[in-house]
């Protein structure tokens, strides 16, 4: 029943198509490396208008980045955001942290269908979960996966599998 | 209005010609604490009607002992402001609301510019001692007629120094929102309570700068307009009322006897919506969508009238 309860509560963002905020007087994408090429088109329409590309994996280092540069950043400034989902939320938390409010900030769509798991039972969060149940970084358990997503945490809730029947685990299925 | 208490007026003082500032102590005990750019609902029982409208707090948000309002006295000679400058004594006791808030600083900005026209500082005046206190970053620009409604402005500059940014239109050279609102950085948050022409100024401004709307915040302390009297069914129970000219919809119900669940009393809070089941409405409130107003079957009843002589409420 629980399990059934849990499941249905969809927090799971959508992403529609993205496309130019063309009042916007500063457009700054900011990227995962392997995911530049996905904002070619939207950054070539803004060609003429003042921008910036940004390619970062290291969350941590564009939070320096972002906050040397946000003092030469004009309040209307589009941000486009590239890359899994994961890394699109973490990166929105640190610009969210610096003041940027939600209408300022787009996401394509995620690169991939992998999910980033919050286990509900050590708190360990596990990358590029592809599939469920899967098996808890942190703690070991068996973790089923659901709808509930975080965004702060850029994750989505996990817990444990037929806790009562822990044999019986169901075959893992892809997201 | 469910929550209501008695106060005493304890103090009356004329703060500029057109504005009157009262302090409300209670009866027993202490206040409720409020946050800052909180109102009240004030009572005033006319021999017509009861008015009942909405007023900022500008005491300290904690300090329990007494609030603060300050009322202008409105250009038509319409409505509670006649009552509370021209009856109102010292000694009197009021019946008032409990505070509610729907015009909060937002606490995640990075900086907050607030723009006042005339009246429209007094919820300001609340957020003043709470930015100090948490050390935020802002500006506060003061729009007024010199003498009428500039009643803050000596106080308000000793208290913030190059913080405070006045505007007499009388005097001074008009404020330009353009420049006003340019070369700002992100996280910073526009906050404007004045005359809806005020507002929509800032708005606009907003938009041809590209400025995201949700950077934008306002209390419009618009009074419900006059309009024409019509008449209202009330479904449920069959009931005919008359809806005077003078008089808001809201104000004919509670007559009637009929509590509907209320804030603001502005058209702004949403507390008041009420389905309608048949007539043509003239909406005048800045809380349904679009799409709410088009499908003409919600109503809120604070400031939003009959387009026609007849409104049928589903309540
Ligand atoms: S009472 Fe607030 S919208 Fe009517």
């Amino acid at each position: 029943m629980q399990d059934e309860s849990i499941k249905s509560v969809s927090s799971r963002p959508v992403y529609p198509p993205v496309e130019i905020n063309i009042n916007a007087a500063y457009h700054l994408f900011i990227t995962e490396p392997s995911a530049s090429s996905k904002v070619g088109n939207l950054l070539q329409q803004t060609a003429a208008k003042t921008h910036q590309l940004i390619e970062s994996d290291n969350i941590e280092e564009l939070k320096l980045q972002l906050t040397e540069l946000i003092g030469t950043l004009p309040l209307a400034t589009s941000v486009y955001l590239a890359g899994r989902e994961t890394y699109m939320w973490q990166v929105y938390a640190v610009l969210a942290e610096l003041g940027f409010i939600k209408e300022q900030i787009e996401m394509l769509t995620p690169t991939d269908n992998s999910r980033t798991v919050f286990c509900c039972h050590c708190y360990t969060q596990t990358h590029q979960v592809a599939a469920a149940p899967f098996e808890c970084e942190g703690c070991g358990l068996p973790l089923t996966v659901t709808d509930h997503f975080s965004k702060r945490l850029g994750s989505y809730f996990g817990f444990q599998v037929n806790a009562e029947a822990k044999d019986e685990l169901p075959a893992a299925e892809a997201f | 209005m469910t929550d209501t208490f008695k106060v005493t007026v304890t103090d009356i003082q004329t703060v500029a010609s057109s504005i009157k500032e009262f302090t409300l102590s209670p009866v027993e005990g202490q206040l409720i604490p409020f946050s800052a750019g909180s109102h009240i609902v004030v009572e005033m029982p006319t021999e017509e009607k009861t008015y009942k409208n909405a007023y900022s707090l500008l005491s300290q948000p904690d300090d329990p002992s007494h609030y603060k309002i300050a009322v202008r006295l409105q250009d038509n000679s319409r409505g509670g402001s006649v009552y509370m400058h021209t009856q109102v004594k010292v000694g009197d006791s009021l019946t008032i609301s409990a505070p509610a808030n729907r015009f909060a600083p937002l606490w995640q900005a990075k900086k907050h510019i607030l723009i006042a026209g005339g009246i429209g500082i007094t919820p300001f005046l609340s957020y003043l001692p709470e930015f100090e206190r948490r050390g935020e970053d802002y500006e506060l620009h003061y729009l007024y007629r010199g003498g009428q409604t500039g009643a803050y402005c000596n106080e308000l500059s000793e208290q913030l120094g190059d913080r405070l940014f006045c505007y007499d239109s009388a005097t001074s050279p008009r404020c330009n929102i353009e420049n006003l609102m340019s070369q700002r950085a992100p996280g910073t948050h526009f906050y404007i309570c004045g005359p809806e022409k005020l507002i929509e100024a800032v708005m606009t401004t907003a938009k041809q700068l590209g400025i995201a709307a949700g950077y934008i915040h306002f209390e419009e302390f618009a009074a419900p307009k006059p309009g024409n009297a019509f008449e209202l069914e009330l479904k449920s129970s069959g009931r005919l009322l008359n809806v005077s000219e003078e008089e808001s919809m809201l104000e004919a119900i509670e007559k009637s006897g009929i509590e509907i669940p209320n804030l603001c009393r502005g058209g702004v809070c949403g507390q008041c919506v009420c389905r309608v089941s048949q007539g043509k409405i003239d909406h005048r409130d800045t809380f349904l969508t679009e799409q709410e107003r088009s499908s003409g079957d919600v109503i809120m009843p604070c400031v939003s009238r009959a387009a026609g002589e007849r409104l049928t409420l589903d309540i």
